[in-house]
């Protein structure tokens, strides 16, 4: 009896240990490679999802023929996000499934009225990673650049999310930047947020289609292009080229980049690689006064000498250094001005401060972006080397030709 | 009384695996934002001051359950009452934990799953292992401390390794508002988790070498106090004191944010797993001191019998004791410590210790009077 008392408890526990009431088989979900958030007509939101279609995803060349594009978009609309992303079940055959969703796309009109209301879902809702990386439609809306096909990397998302990797390392002029790391600037009176943008180029009705992969020069192709400066939770303005490196060198985010610098009376003469940057943001208050330091350390070899010069001689490459250090220092000074003139601490200058005067921050943090910031003092030190001239010591070409 | 006994080694990962337990990763002590680190290591400290106290009447009575002693203390009257409402005592903790613990899995990963089959099958879990006694939950207890750590040092490498700590966020360190550190210690960390060590003093008797006890219990409070701490520092550093004060689960938050390479990411389950080592530990304890004072106290023969009645009552009272998630943790931070906790943890405790002290210095005093006279 006991015998038949255990088995039966064993078959009962084993159903329930199986955790199958929670089960989504992975024919039943769609996965969302992207998510776009625009306003809508009817309603307010106009919610777009990019669903990767696993069929379509290359590896499975033979099956070719019935192959359409590796995503596919659905769009829906809903009052609040929660309503607009369960609405889409109306003509969504799976159910939506954020768990590798790996780009959050924020319409520009939808970034200047302010994202406080978007930001509450992915971070509440336990499917949706803080990882996900958060770019601003420039110039258009999310729901466009979503719809836009990318052949290097089929699955658009990842393009975004590439793009701005590499982007941000290796030229520095753009962020990437996570949901998760956007959060705590959203409400920060000390730090402004900063977000990348993206656009999209050229013919937009053609991006949609299969001809933007199938041309070898993509018809319309994504660019990442610019830093997007919020003010609290909306965006104000853009900083762009090189004014969006500056705010980078200074939040560190800097891995590589390539400077130019001028000589004599050639425009760009040398190009400079930057290998190893850092920099370092210092604080004090003296007097009632704040005083920010912003200390970059940088270092790097010449990889093109457009001029002549003789580099093989250590006193001529000291030139070209502080030519580079003048020109990184004059980079970082416009982008401090220029933030000072949209009254936007993106800099987190506020939280160094009160870092090291509590009693005086909390004085100032309600006029500090209005009054304060604007008119603050920021001294820049560049230290930085160039350390090698690579396989070329004299650009010898340019000895016969001449300077020109 | 079971007849069993427990290793150093076992008692010491039991304290550490039940300390650590749902501490881990609900947000505890987050009013002190950014030294909340600090107030849970001041926490662990009184923890110990506790612990001594507890100890201390133990060593007056050896090989006796505070159910019994109590009796000897205050009187058989007096003594039966304290023992009854210390069992009521440890089944509402025991609930509550459950409660947590269900909350945490409903919240984070079975969404769609009812709050009582979860509880319910933790509470069936709890049930075998308390009718196997406090050996096999010794031994589950070296099994999953060894797993645990390991967890826990991948974890710590991982998080180190994708770059997500920002020392700044800790800053300004214990410049002021000792106030509030001050408060958080007195009516949050002190009482949970270290306070909780009141639940081992039913188990003090089942130590094999009594004589440790003092020194292992405070080694492991102190550990376990700076486990806690360390991840309290670094859920700070990696998340940024605004969103680590309002979340509900911060080591949750802090371990989603690991992403390494875009390849080793969504690491959930290291969390799910703390969670469910920690909550079935804190959980069998309560739930096995809370029955063997029951059968201590009635004099029953087994204790085996009540178990089966004792999950019931935890697992509906986990049901019931609150409304909603809100409800639960505002009665667990703000009605709990200073009405439940004060009393049982320390109160009762000190006043017990005062008048044992008293009762046996008397007899002390008689008992030489005799050798002298003798």
């Amino acid at each position: 009896m006991t015998k038949r008392l255990n088995l039966f408890a064993f078959i009962c526990i084993t159903i329930l240990l199986a955790g199958c009431w929670n089960h989504r088989e992975l024919t039943d979900i769609g996965i969302i490679a992207a998510v776009g958030i625009d306003y809508g007509q009817d309603k307010r939101y106009n919610m777009t999802f990019q669903f990767v279609n696993p069929k379509n995803i290359a590896g499975n060349q033979q099956t070719s023929g019935l192959s359409g594009p590796a995503i596919t978009i659905y769009e829906s609309e809903g009052d609040n996000l929660l309503e607009a992303a369960r609405a889409a079940s109306q003509h969504v055959s799976r159910q939506l499934y954020f768990a590798h969703t790996d780009v959050l796309m924020i319409g520009e009109e939808v970034a200047r009225d302010g994202l406080t209301d978007i930001l509450d879902i992915p971070i509440r809702n336990p499917d949706f990673r803080s990882t996900a990386t958060i770019v601003i439609a420039k110039d258009s809306t999310a729901e466009q650049i979503l719809k836009t096909l990318t052949p290097l990397d089929q699955i658009p998302a990842n393009t975004i999310d590439k793009t701005l990797q590499f982007s941000e390392s290796r030229w520095g002029e753009d962020i990437h930047l996570t949901v998760g790391e956007l959060v705590p600037t959203i409400y920060s009176k000390s730090k402004q947020a900063v977000v990348s943008g993206f656009v999209l180029k050229g013919d937009k009705e053609k991006g949609k289609q299969d001809a933007n992969i199938q041309s070898s020069r993509p018809l319309a192709p994504l660019n990442a292009d610019g830093i997007g400066i919020f003010k609290g939770d909306k965006l104000i303005t853009w900083a762009e080229g090189k004014t969006a490196r500056g705010i980078n060198w200074i939040l560190n985010n800097i891995q590589s980049t390539v400077m130019a610098v001028d000589w004599k009376d050639k425009k760009d003469a040398f190009g400079i690689t930057i290998n190893l940057s850092k920099s370092k943001v210092s604080a004090n208050v003296k007097n009632n006064k704040p005083h920010i330091t912003v200390h970059i350390d940088a270092e790097g070899g010449i990889t093109e000498a457009d001029t002549f010069l003789d580099l093989s001689k250590a006193e001529e490459l000291i030139k070209v250094q502080n030519a580079l250090r003048k020109e990184i220092k004059k980079e970082i000074e416009n982008s401090i001005q220029f933030a000072q003139k949209h009254k936007a601490d993106v800099f987190g200058f506020g939280e160094k401060i009160s870092h090291v005067d509590e009693d005086y921050w909390k004085k100032v943090e309600d006029v500090w972006n209005e009054e304060i910031f604007p008119n603050l003092e920021v001294k820049v030190e560049v230290n930085a080397f160039i350390r090698r001239t690579y396989l070329i010591s004299k650009p010898f070409l340019y000895e016969h030709k001449g300077n020109d | 009384m079971e007849n069993a006994k427990l290793s150093s080694y076992q008692f010491f990962v039991m304290i550490l695996l039940f300390e650590m337990g749902t501490s881990l990763v609900i947000s505890l002590g987050s009013d002190a934002k950014q030294n909340t680190w600090f107030s849970i290591l001041l926490g662990s400290l009184i923890g110990i001051l506790f612990y001594h106290v507890n100890y201390k009447i133990y060593t007056y009575y050896p090989n006796e359950l505070p159910s019994s002693y109590s009796k000897k203390i205050v009187g058989k009257f007096l003594g039966s009452i304290l023992g009854y409402f210390y069992i009521i005592y440890f089944t509402y903790i025991c609930a509550r934990v459950t409660r947590d613990f269900g909350e945490l899995l409903v919240a984070v990963a079975y969404t769609q799953t009812p709050l009582f089959i979860v509880n319910a099958i933790m509470i069936i879990l709890c049930v075998f292992a308390v009718k196997k006694g406090i050996e096999v939950i010794a031994r589950t207890a070296e099994i999953n401390f060894a797993l645990m750590y390991l967890f826990a040092i991948t974890g710590l490498i991982l998080i180190l390794v994708s770059g997500l700590i920002e020392l700044e966020n800790l800053k300004p360190v214990l410049r002021n508002n000792w106030g509030t550190i001050l408060r958080v210690v007195i009516l949050e960390t002190a009482f949970v988790p270290f306070g909780e060590m009141i639940a081992f003093t039913y188990l003090f008797p089942y130590l094999n070498y009594s004589k440790n006890g003092r020194f292992l219990g405070s080694f492991a409070i102190l550990l376990s106090g700076i486990n806690l701490s360390i991840t309290a520092a670094i859920n700070v550093a990696v998340l940024s004191v605004p969103l680590f004060e309002n979340t509900q689960f911060p080591l949750l938050s802090t371990i989603q944010y690991i992403s390494i390479g875009n390849f080793i990411e969504r690491l959930d389950i290291f969390f799910i797993f703390a969670a469910f080592i920690g909550a079935f530990f804190k959980i069998v304890i309560f739930f096995y001191v809370a029955v063997i004072a029951t059968t201590d106290l009635f004099h029953l023969k087994d204790h085996k019998k009540i178990v089966y009645p004792f999950g019931l009552i935890v697992l509906f009272l986990s049901q019931t004791i609150a409304s909603n998630y809100q409800e639960h943790i505002n009665e667990g931070l703000k009605f709990v410590p200073p009405h439940l906790h004060i009393p049982f943890q320390i109160g009762i405790p000190v006043i017990l210790l005062v008048i044992a002290f008293l009762k046996n210095r008397k007899k002390e005093k008689n008992m030489s009077k005799t050798m002298k006279e003798g």
